[in-house]
């Protein structure tokens, strides 16, 4: 659907849009009518009241004549001189004149006697044009007739004030034809025949207002009123061009329409602002969730504090950013091998957090198989490497001693002479002797009978012996201790390492030793007032180093300071 | 007036045929046996008498130095006199200490065998000069205590009651700040006091200092 693929923001716009044209066109349709009705209603009320004042005014005219007419009646005398002035001629007449003057003076025989006074439409049969009517009166046996021209009703339906461009007020005689001139058509009026609605419904007696199309087939406005005097029927009509009229209509359309523009030109920039602002932040968390598909995780900062579910939705969006880089971190922590790290899972269905907290135990099981293995390893290494010294040791010491031993006493016995004998002895006991030094330095047997206590001492007196460094030493080990031989081992390896180092590297001049049994552990220690050593440099490393093996194997501490006043170590290994 | 009569305890069958080859052309010794084991040593003794037994302290199974002390209860007449490659001090002291009347490096020559022998065939013991050495250098280490607290121990609280601090202990006895404090902690557990100034006059009080 096409609306599916709208963005947001088009899609708001484009309701806002429709939402507020159908508005907008509903009101002005709405207006237009109202305003439609009521100017027709207007329209019509103006033409009927101009018609009804001309209706009036040429009732007055009439009637003026009509009195005069009836005053002569009354007093033939006046006959001779009209005092009013209105009748262009008067006279007694025996006999129904067929004419007078140039006027046919037509009436149907029997109406002659009925009425008191007739008027007679004489117009038609006028060739000046002029409005003419005949008054007819029966005095005694004869007939008084009089003519008069009414130019003034000409005149009275000339005013055309208020009427426009289109507007006029005519008069249709019984015939159909007009008596008064056309605005419009220049031609004798007597000539225009007007047979519309309005005249039709005029002669019927009907009065009122319609819109109509009118003698030239233009729709008008019309308004239509008999005027019957004495035997005379006229249709007044007052008339407006329909597209006159409505001219305002027109207008009042066209600024609607303008308005409609302008009002759309609005609504288009008002709907793009606010569907924007409104969208503007789904589009941030869009970007926001596209940067994160990507892996990238920055908090969002919202410029303002929203409590609408946008700003809720964006606290939701942090907290997983949030819960999301600590989960990082943790996992961070645990690639670096530091199981120690603490995660507390987001909640029961946090998954990953599960996961990460699986694999930290998992790989801290391995790590720890791995270092025990290792441990093992570097143990069954280390002990048997010591166990072939020792070995090797009790082989020179209780195999090759003895045959040598053997050997001196066979040389004591045999028949040489003295200086031989002395000589070959000489050399003998050098060779005991170093059998004997080869011996004790490959593992000393007092070292396995006495303990490292023991051995550390003889060590010592070794040392000193080749030495002028002041050796202090105390031991704190009874013999009677029962110490397993890998810890008495591991404590002499250590003593020689450290008493070896002390004296070839420090400088020093003194020396002090002590080593002490505990229940529980045995403690080592060594210091020396000799010139210190760059802990971080490792040429002197692989001694201390190896000792620190040593003391890890054993589950043991290892401490070690030093500085330009000296070196101190510290050691703990524990016995059970 | 009587040989000596002498027994050779060696694990080594060469070593122990030339002793008594060396041994055999004075007329004073009596070479009555030969063992290459303490057990065989044993059954000897059951059933011969002896004055004098050459040992070896390296031997499979038992080793010398424990031989002579089982024989001081079993044996008491027989006096042993050690002969062995071992010329470390500890050895020396261990065998003096076990009841033994004289200790030899194997490579002794054959008059000072003799003497010793002669010597310790007569109740005397016989240590030259040598062992003498080994022996005393080591005798100052050993030393028994019988008292309520070791002689570590005791150093450390006299020098708490001298007001020192655990560094300066530390420093004076030459061996770490823990090692004083678990000393420290020790001795109140020995000593049932809870803190260290009762710990220093309890110690006190049992003329500890």
């Amino acid at each position: 659907m096409l609306l599916n693929k709208l963005n947001i923001g088009n899609k708001l716009a484009l309701i806002m849009i429709a939402l507020s044209l159908v508005v907008i066109a509903l009101l002005s349709s709405v207006f237009y009518v109202q305003f439609d009705t009521a100017l027709k209603e207007r329209v019509l009320l103006q033409l009927s009241s101009v018609k009804q004042l001309k209706i009036v005014k040429i009732r007055s005219e009439l009637n003026d004549r009509l009195i005069a007419f009836e005053e002569i009646l009354n007093n033939p005398e006046l006959l001779q001189n009209d005092p009013s002035g209105f009748f262009s001629h008067v006279a007694l007449y025996d006999q129904w004149p067929e004419k007078i003057l140039n006027h046919k003076v037509t009436l149907p025989e029997e109406n002659r006697d009925k009425i008191k006074v007739r008027l007679i439409d004489l117009t038609p049969g006028d060739i000046r044009k002029e409005i003419t009517i005949g008054f007819v009166g029966k005095y005694n046996d004869q007939y008084l007739i009089a003519i008069a021209e009414l130019p003034e009703v000409q005149q009275i339906l000339l005013e055309r004030t208020g009427l426009g461009q289109t507007g006029e007020s005519y008069v249709v005689g019984e015939d159909f034809k007009m008596r008064t001139r056309s605005r419009f058509f220049k031609e004798n009026p007597r000539e225009i025949i007007v047979k519309t609605k309005g005249v039709e419904r005029a002669f019927q007696g009907e009065s009122g207002e319609d819109i109509i199309p009118d003698y030239r087939d233009t729709v008008v406005f019309s308004s239509y009123e008999n005027i019957e005097l004495n035997g005379l029927h006229w249709a007044v009509l007052s008339e407006i061009n329909y597209k006159e009229a409505l001219f305002p209509l027109e207008k009042l359309r066209t600024n609607l329409l303008y308005m409609l523009m302008v009002i759309l030109v609005f609504i288009l920039v008002v709907s793009y602002l606010l569907s924007r602002m409104i969208v503007s932040p789904v589009v941030s968390m869009e970007k926001k969730l596209i940067a994160m598909s990507r892996g990238i995780l920055d908090t969002v900062s919202t410029k303002e504090n929203r409590q609408d579910e946008i700003g809720r939705m964006f606290e939701a969006l942090n907290k997983l950013v949030k819960a999301l880089s600590e989960t990082i971190v943790f996992a961070g922590k645990i690639g670096n091998g530091n199981f120690e790290a603490e995660f507390q899972p987001l909640s029961n269905e946090d998954k990953l957090g599960e996961a990460l907290l699986q694999m930290k135990d998992k790989l801290r099981e391995y790590k720890e198989n791995e270092e025990r293995l290792l441990k093992e390893n570097q143990r069954s290494i280390l002990n048997g490497e010591e166990k072939e010294r020792s070995r090797l040791s009790k082989e020179m010491h209780d195999g090759l001693g003895p045959l040598l031993t053997t050997l001196r006493m066979n040389i004591q016995a045999a028949e040489l002479t003295v200086a031989t004998k002395e000589s070959l002895l000489l050399r003998l006991d050098e060779t005991i002797g170093e059998v004997r030094r080869i011996s004790n330095n490959l593992m000393p047997s007092v070292l396995v009978d006495f303990g490292a206590g023991e051995a550390i001492g003889n060590l010592i007196d070794q040392v000193r012996e080749n030495s002028p460094v002041n050796i202090l030493y105390k031991n704190d080990m009874s013999s009677e201790l029962d110490i397993d031989d890998s810890i008495n081992i591991i404590l002499y390896r250590i003593a020689q390492e450290s008493l070896n180092n002390a004296i070839k590297h420090s400088k020093a001049s003194e020396i002090k030793i002590s080593i002490t049994a505990f229940d529980e552990h045995i403690s080592f220690f060594i210091s020396d007032n000799g010139v210190g050593f760059d802990q971080k440099q490792t040429t002197k490393g692989n001694g201390i180093r190896n000792m620190k093996e040593r003391v890890k194997l054993a589950n043991g501490t290892f401490d070690i300071r030093s500085n330009e006043e000296g070196t101190i170590i510290e050691i703990e290994i524990p016995t059970k | 007036m009587s040989k000596i009569k002498i027994i050779v305890v060696d694990d080594h069958q060469l070593f122990r045929e030339g002793i008594i080859s060396l041994l055999s052309k004075n007329e004073e010794l009596d070479i009555v046996g030969e063992a290459a084991s303490v057990k065989e040593l044993f059954s000897i003794l059951d059933i011969k008498k002896a004055h004098v037994v050459l040992i070896d302290i390296t031997m499979p199974e038992t080793n010398g130095l424990e031989a002579i002390k089982e024989c001081r209860d079993k044996y008491p007449d027989v006096k042993f006199i050690v002969l062995t490659m071992h010329a470390e001090g500890q050895y020396v002291v261990k065998a003096v200490r076990n009841g033994a009347f004289g200790y030899l490096i194997k490579n002794a020559n054959e008059n000072e065998l003799i003497t010793a022998i002669r010597e310790v065939s007569i109740g005397k013991k016989h240590f030259n000069s040598e062992i003498s050495q080994l022996m005393i250098g080591n005798m100052a280490i050993e030393g028994e205590s019988h008292k309520k607290l070791s002689d570590r121990e005791m150093e450390v609280i006299q020098l708490v009651s001298e007001g020192q601090t655990t560094k300066e202990i530390a420093d004076h006895l030459f061996v770490s700040a823990r090692t004083v404090e678990t000393h420290r902690v020790n001795m109140m557990k020995k000593l049932n006091v809870q803190n260290t100034a009762e710990l220093i006059k309890k110690a006190a009080h049992l003329k500890l200092i």
